[in-house]
């Protein structure tokens, strides 16, 4: 029996489901005991309610399976990948914030160079690559954006 | 995981009463999520994040070189722009490419069966009717040919759910029902009368399109292939900068930007787990709607759950649900 759990313990899927189960019981107690006002017919809390219940369902089922010996393994590179979205995440929102300071073509050519440079091995060795072509895709973006479809963007000192 | 999708959806205001929940405090969060930046970033965004990284791993480890190595060796001579399907290699495969076009055809009209379903099945059915059926599993034309015609043909009938019931059968049909929702359209059965014209001009794109894009895919094919050998330390970085700005156009809201990025963490987490996202869009373009029917529904029927079942097409339309989800357990059981 302990050899069993301890095998449980070691398969990926055991803390997904785990995770999913946890989703819909801490959902189901907000709903219990939560600031959820009443409403007409069903009230605002029963479809949150199907979901939380689908989720624990499905997580007992991921769990089933697990016990089965089914189990995927864990992900390659899931450090990297989780580690190049937050930097993305962070990344656009400064670009973000950097167009309504000094305006969208600058944070626009600033963002694609450092990504370029940051990309490229040997960037300045390959600076048709790193900087001549987010010239010329910041120059598109801005005429698109600004020119064409006209979208009323963050406004900053520089253009 | 449609679970999930239905959960994103209920963020904001109570459709019926128009009580606030699951905003987390957050007042931007009070209209709800958009839908154009979930979309974006659960398919798009989510994909750059992993496309990145392995660019990142591969300008940090050096694993270019001894892939491109392998690459090369593996092509040696080999130049895609001389490789051409010729005509008596097409007629040879009409058969299963017929096969796959019928099977495609009607598995994409099933809500949710998705394009992979139609491809195994006409792929199984192509054998069966094949006189060469032993060689399929070792470079067949016909097998090829079965998979792509099942797998392509599903892409103009998932439309039929969305244009007749409003349900979109795939993540490509939820994006024309988005358009459509931006367009001030409602997708259902009320489309066709209400918005005719525009009906039948899609349904001339469609015939149009597919004839132009047979006829300059002869000539552009060898462009199609350089454009997919663009660096992706190049595209990428062009690509996240109009995904940011085209949502942002999209809403002129900064909230929809942060939407946006996060559910693209959230899409990386999924495909990272191995959890399929077209139930998840399907989950949240659904709930909204399934939500306020059902409370009306209760509603008219003074909170009797028996109100549900007086109508025999309502029970008709139950009972093809369970039976479309009994048969694809099994289905997808057996393919495992």
């Amino acid at each position: 029996m302990n050899r069993f759990f301890t095998e449980l313990l070691r398969r990926q899927d055991f803390y997904t489901g785990l995770v999913t189960i946890l989703v819909g019981v801490v959902g189901l107690i907000d709903i219990a005991y939560g600031n959820w006002r009443p409403g007409p017919g069903l009230g605002p809390h029963a479809f949150p309610q199907l979901a939380y219940i689908a989720l624990i369902i499905a997580g007992l089922a991921i769990w089933v399976d697990v016990a089965r010996g089914k189990s995927d393994e864990r992900p390659d590179y899931l450090r990297v990948t989780l580690f190049t979205g937050v930097v993305l995440v962070a990344a656009g929102m400064a670009m973000f914030w950097l167009a309504g300071k000094l305006g969208l073509g600058v944070s626009v050519l600033i963002a694609l160079i450092a990504s370029s440079f940051l990309l490229t091995r040997e960037p300045l060795r390959h600076w048709p690559s790193t900087i001549l072509v987010p010239v010329l895709a910041t120059a598109v973006i801005w005429f698109l954006f600004v020119r064409i479809i006209n979208v009323p963007l963050p406004r900053g000192l520089l253009f | 995981m449609a679970a999930l999708g239905i959960l994103l959806a209920m963020i904001g205001r109570d459709p019926i009463g128009g009580s606030i929940r699951l905003t987390f405090g957050i007042p931007e969060l009070a209209g709800g999520l958009a839908l154009i930046p979930v979309l974006v970033g659960i398919f798009a965004v989510s994909e750059l994040i992993i496309q990145l990284g392995r660019a990142w791993m591969e300008r940090a480890r050096k694993i270019v070189d001894d892939t491109r190595r392998q690459a090369d060796s593996l092509l040696g001579d080999y130049d895609p722009s001389k490789d051409k399907l010729t005509f008596r290699e097409f007629r040879a495969t009409w058969r299963a490419t017929s096969i796959g076009t019928t099977m495609g055809t009607l598995i994409g009209a099933l809500p949710g069966a998705g394009s992979s379903l139609a491809a195994f099945i006409s792929y199984g059915l192509a054998q069966r009717f094949s006189r060469r059926g032993d060689e399929f599993g070792k470079g067949s034309l016909e097998g090829v040919a079965a998979a792509e015609a099942g797998n392509s043909a599903t892409s103009g009938s998932t439309l039929i759910p969305l244009f007749a019931f409003g349900i979109p059968g795939s993540a490509t049909a939820a994006l024309f029902g988005a358009a459509f929702i931006l367009m001030g359209m409602t997708p259902g059965p009320r489309l066709i009368y209400d918005h005719t014209e525009v009906i039948y001009a899609l349904f001339l794109i469609l015939i149009y399109a597919n004839l132009i894009n047979l006829a300059l895919s002869h000539f552009l094919l060898p462009l199609y292939s350089k454009i997919a050998m663009i660096q992706s330390r190049i595209l990428l970085p062009i690509v996240c900068v109009l995904a940011i700005l085209g949502t942002f156009a999209a809403g002129n809201s900064v909230i929809d930007v942060w939407v946006l990025l996060f559910a693209g963490l959230l899409g990386v987490v999924l495909r990272l787990y191995n959890f399929p996202l077209a139930p998840l869009i399907l989950g949240f373009i659904v709930a909204p709607g399934a939500e306020r029917a059902l409370r009306q529904s209760l509603l008219i029927g003074r909170g009797e759950w028996t109100h549900l079942l007086s109508s025999p097409i309502a029970i008709g339309l139950y009972a093809t649900a369970a039976i479309m989800i009994i048969t694809f357990t099994f289905v997808l059981r057996e393919r495992k």
